[in-house]
């Protein structure tokens, strides 16, 4: 490290890294030129803003397994407040930056990849229009382009240099304003084109965490790592003059008196009037500002804004609540839509598209929902941009119950969140009784609440299927290990002796019952017998037996019938048939021993006419039928549930 | 926990389908409905009309027969 004296008051200005150009007088902010081992005064740099950052000069980190060193500042303001880009200097002596805004960070590096003629042009800084390609294109948040990877334009944004500090690799003037656009990939990269210089640079590297930066050093060490709450400040209301409550000021921006509507500018000591909301009404506002929300697996946190927004869809209007949380070290979004509830983090990066209108986030694919605008009604607390009465923003939400992402988009900025829904009874738990007690229960269906009939009807699908293969399983090792033993073969010739169609055991009712010779069945109790029957030459006739099996040693007579009946014709030029010439009936543990069968038919035959028939009886048969009858059984529910969880998907609003 | 309890209703349908069919399958896969009698006439074999086997419905007697 080398130490120069500051060309205006003499101070020694020390240098860390010898590729730094500027350096930033601590004691008289003169902003120098190094020129070999002089400093020559080119500017003075302005009073930086207390902004409450826990970073400083001489804060230490490991970003990645890069060490670094924080060696300089430029301070920016933009609509949302002031925000830091901090000059690092890596262990090897590189520069990189660290940008700083409501609580989040960027780790980027100037990339010299891109060739300057690719980067786009910018003309105006208002209505700003991109010429890229000799194209000229009014450029708005969602816009794509290709500057060595796909990037997305979430962010349009003029800053206006506020000061500077240490060692900068760049000059910069206090005052001077530069239109930056920040980027992100689908693979969760951050950039920022600078249009401070022409061709615009561009900064690109990756959004991060706190904890991810493992920084030491820090000017308010208890803020950020020893849970220090910044106390809340007390506010007198310009507009009505009534005594509010500025639960975050680290944090806030503008605050919406709840009683008059006005927003007043929290960075201006005077506390500037810069909107007023027209109507203010707390009625269904359910989180009262100040309320501590405590939900399983989220940061502790506190309401501390609530918007009313409303959206028109085919002449009906939809309102909904949104609620500022804020935590240490963050902010989150708790919406209620319906008395449904749903908890939204801002989204890093831009979700990729996938076929089929969705989109995928950490490798879970998220179906369209809905594209809607959203008009701000009312606000009530603080909030960390300046909020203004009438925002307009246009919404595109897509689902994967219990998740939802949505994208919020305006003139200026596209805004990406992650929702999860929040049952019920988990947020009624998760607020004081008093507010709890408040909550209603919810009627309708919430944009992201989980089908549990599509849970059901996946698990289901689960176990029928599951099912169904091991009943295959033992159904083919049945097959397998069946005997088919034939153990009886007979024919025999039927004749109609009654009255055809006469009723077994009537009057006119000839008796032509018979028994077969007796035959041995072998094998173990449990198994089965098969009796078949089947008459080849029945042509529009039936033959019903009255079938018995009987033991002769036993005498255990095993009832059944069997009928064979085929049936055909034409019917207004279309042939039918009806029934079949054979038929079986397996009849389920019959014990072994001698049997023989008693036969006594029926049948619509004339007198004297008849059929020849076959009989064969078989041990140890494994018949299809229960398994097909089963596995029916088994998937009729589920026909059910589907139509319960398309009915459900139909309600969702 | 009455949407826990109604999910497990399918599971247990399914169970007890699952059961069943493992109950038939000891008994070699029969579905036939039959009915069992005991002490039939010892004369069946001589006379086979002296047993109506009439299944299900029909009214069986023993005496009758040609």
């Amino acid at each position: 490290m080398s130490e120069l004296s500051c060309p205006n008051c003499g101070a020694p200005v020390p240098i860390i890294n010898k590729a730094s150009v500027y350096a930033v007088c601590s004691s008289c902010k003169t902003l120098s030129l190094k020129k070999d081992v002089n400093l020559e005064k080119i500017g003075t740099a302005g009073e930086l803003a207390d902004d409450h950052s826990i970073i400083q000069l001489g804060t230490q980190g490991n970003y990645r397994g890069t060490p670094f060193r924080v060696i300089g500042r430029i301070q920016l303001k933009f609509e949302l407040g002031f925000w830091n880009e901090w000059h690092l200097m890596e262990g090897d002596g590189s520069s990189a930056w660290l940008g700083e805004a409501q609580g989040s960070y960027y780790y980027t590096k100037l990339n010299v990849g891109i060739p300057t003629d690719k980067i786009p042009n910018l003309e105006g800084d208002e209505d700003p229009i991109v010429i890229a390609s000799g194209r000229r294109e009014r450029i708005t948040p969602g816009d794509s382009f290709y500057l060595g990877e796909n990037w997305t334009l979430k962010e349009i944004m003029k800053a206006t240099c506020i000061g500077g500090e240490g060692e900068l690799p760049i000059g910069f003037q206090t005052g001077y304003e530069a239109v930056l656009l920040d980027l992100a990939s689908e693979d969760g990269l951050f950039g920022t084109l600078d249009y401070s210089e022409s061709p615009a640079l561009l900064f690109s590297g990756n959004f991060s965490t706190l904890e991810e930066l493992n920084l030491t050093g820090l000017r308010q060490e208890e803020v950020a790592y020893n849970q220090t709450q910044i106390p809340a400040k007390s506010i007198e209301c310009k507009g009505c003059g009534a005594s509010l409550n500025q639960f975050s000021p680290d944090f806030s921006k503008s605050l919406a008196c709840e009683y008059c509507g006005s927003v007043m500018d929290t960075e201006s000591d005077d506390l500037k009037i810069i909107a007023k909301f027209d109507q203010v009404s707390r009625d269904n506002v359910l989180l009262p500002l100040g309320t501590p929300i405590k939900l399983p697996n989220f940061p502790e946190s506190k309401v501390i804004g609530v918007l009313r927004k409303s959206t028109e869809v085919d002449d009906e209007t939809y309102t909904w609540t949104d609620y500022l949380l804020r935590y240490r070290g963050g902010y989150a979004w708790l919406n209620e839509n319906g008395d449904n509830w749903t908890y939204f983090e801002p989204l890093a990066g831009v979700p990729k598209w996938a076929p089929g209108l969705k989109r995928i986030f950490q490798k879970r694919s998220y179906k369209w929902f809905a594209n809607s605008d959203s008009n701000t009604d009312f606000a009530l607390g603080e909030f960390y941009w300046k909020v203004s009465a009438g925002e307009k923003a246009q919404l595109e939400d897509f689902i994967s119950p219990p998740y939802m992402i949505s994208s919020e988009r305006t003139d200026k900025e596209l805004f990406w969140s992650k929702g999860v829904f929040i049952p019920f009874d988990t947020m009624k738990s998760a607020v004081p009784l008093d507010t709890a007690s408040k909550l209603r229960k919810p009627e309708i269906v919430g944009v992201c609440e989980p089908n549990p009939f599509k849970i059901r009807l996946k698990r289901n699908l689960w176990v029928a299927a599951t099912l169904t293969a091991v009943f295959l399983v033992f159904q083919v090792y049945g097959c397998i290990k069946a005997k088919n033993q034939i153990v009886y073969e007979g024919k025999f010739k039927y004749v109609q002796t009654s009255t055809p169609n006469a009723e077994i055991g009537s009057s006119n009712f000839r008796d032509n019952s018979f028994v077969t010779d007796v035959f041995e069945l072998k094998g173990s109790a449990n198994e089965n017998v098969e009796i078949q029957i089947e008459a080849p030459n029945i042509d529009n006739k039936y033959i019903f037996f009255s079938a018995a099996l009987i033991n002769e040693d036993t005498d255990t007579a095993y009832d059944t019938s069997i009928e064979t009946s085929y049936y055909h014709g034409v019917d207004d030029g279309e042939s039918w048939s009806e029934g079949s010439r054979s038929d079986s009936k397996s009849l389920a543990e019959i014990p072994p021993g001698r049997y023989y069968l008693r036969l006594e038919s029926q049948s619509d035959f004339p007198e004297g006419w008849g059929s020849v028939y076959n009989v064969k009886i078989i041990r140890d048969v494994m018949s299809p039928a229960p398994f097909f009858l089963f596995s029916i059984f088994l998937w009729l529910p589920l026909i059910y549930t589907f139509f319960r969880s398309y009915s459900f998907e139909s309600k969702r609003v | 926990m009455w949407n826990f309890l109604k999910g497990l209703v399918y599971p247990f349908f399914a169970a007890s389908l699952g059961l069943g069919f493992f109950s038939d399958y000891t008994k070699g896969g029969a579905t036939t409905d039959f009915e069992e009698v005991n002490q039939v006439p010892k004369t069946v074999r001589q006379n086979p009309g002296i047993y109506r086997s009439h299944y299900a419905w029909f009214t069986r007697n023993f005496p009758g027969g040609k």
